[in-house]
């Protein structure tokens, strides 16, 4: 059976498909468009023939895949511009749903910028090297996003 | 904990999509594995027949080789003359599997073994180039040569004198 970074398809999937869903979700505001995105990152790992150092370096690589998917996607015909973004979250809880708006109100780049943060706990380094963008730009978004999403980013909030 | 960790909290893969991702993964992994297999029979299946054709080449070369019974033939112009007696007289019919056995058309089988002399020997034989015998023994080729049991089946060849297609020859 194939294995990458020592790691099982089934345990990868496991391990890393709410990581991806969370990212995909976040860009695309859209759970089935989320879902085809993460679907073709492992159809893209199975692949791949070079091989990954650990499980760290295979989860960089599919965070970087799925980013580099979703934004294929954009320029892709395949957008849907009209879903709204509740209606597709109603699994989220209803006094929760109010986070939502202010998330998809940033630029998809800084949302994957407060998610890697924030949620997995990339540092700012990690981050540029992810999105592969200057360490010093997501310095400076991270201290502009943080003003802008201070309630909700804020512990115990 | 914050508000924007709870939202993510909520936000995960479900299960039916998991199991439908890693059956495309096992798919693709199996499908894979057979298009691997079908080039790795097709690589072995042309060893094979490479092996074969080098096989049944070298073989043939071997048999050639040792089936040219002219290098069998000596020439000695200090041998005593004598007359040479004939008493296998005929034309081949049929030519067994190994090149040295054959059936003439009178009936008789006869059998060429290591020690059997071929070609003419003596102070008035030819030169071997130009002595009437073929490298093999095929059928329409005429036998003159000498068996010491003429009743044995199949009968031993002392010597074969002449082996030669006068319709076909091939030297």
């Amino acid at each position: 059976m194939k294995t990458f970074a020592g790691l099982r398809v089934h345990e990868i999937v496991n391990a890393y498909s709410d990581t991806l869903i969370r990212i995909a979700v976040q860009q695309t505001k859209n759970m089935s468009e989320a879902e085809d995105i993460v679907q073709e990152v492992y159809m893209t790992l199975m692949k791949q023939k070079k091989p990954f150092d650990n499980e760290d370096h295979l989860k960089a690589w599919l965070i970087k895949v799925t980013f580099n998917k979703c934004k294929d996607y954009f320029k892709s015909s395949r957008v849907k511009k009209t879903v709204p973004i509740t209606e597709e979250m109603t699994f989220i809880a209803k006094e929760e749903q109010a986070v939502l708006p202010e998330v998809f109100g940033l630029e998809p780049q800084d949302r994957a910028i407060v998610y890697l943060h924030y949620y997995e706990g990339y540092t700012t380094a990690e981050i540029a090297n992810l999105l592969e963008i200057n360490v010093n730009t997501v310095g400076s978004k991270l201290r502009r996003i943080r003003m802008k999403l201070k309630t909700i980013l804020e512990e115990g909030s | 904990m914050s508000a924007y960790k709870k939202v993510m909290n909520q936000i995960h893969a479900s299960e039916e999509f998991k199991s439908k991702v890693q059956k495309e993964m096992m798919d693709y992994e199996k499908k894979e594995k057979g298009i691997f297999m079908k080039k790795i029979s097709l690589v072995a299946g042309s060893l094979v027949a490479c092996a074969v054709i080098a096989i049944v080449a070298l073989t043939t070369l071997i048999n050639n080789t040792a089936v040219d019974l002219t290098d069998r033939i000596v020439v000695d112009p200090s041998a005593p003359a004598a007359r040479a007696m004939v008493n296998i007289d005929g034309t081949i019919t049929e030519v067994g599997e190994d090149g040295l056995s054959f059936t003439l058309d009178n009936g008789m089988e006869v059998v060429v073994t290591d020690e059997t002399k071929l070609g003419i020997d003596g102070p008035t034989a030819p030169p071997k180039e130009e002595q009437l015998f073929e490298p093999t023994f095929r059928v329409g080729n005429l036998i003159a040569g000498y068996t010491e049991d003429t009743s044995a089946k199949p009968a031993t060849a002392v010597a074969i004198y002449t082996n030669w297609n006068f319709e076909d020859p091939i030297r």
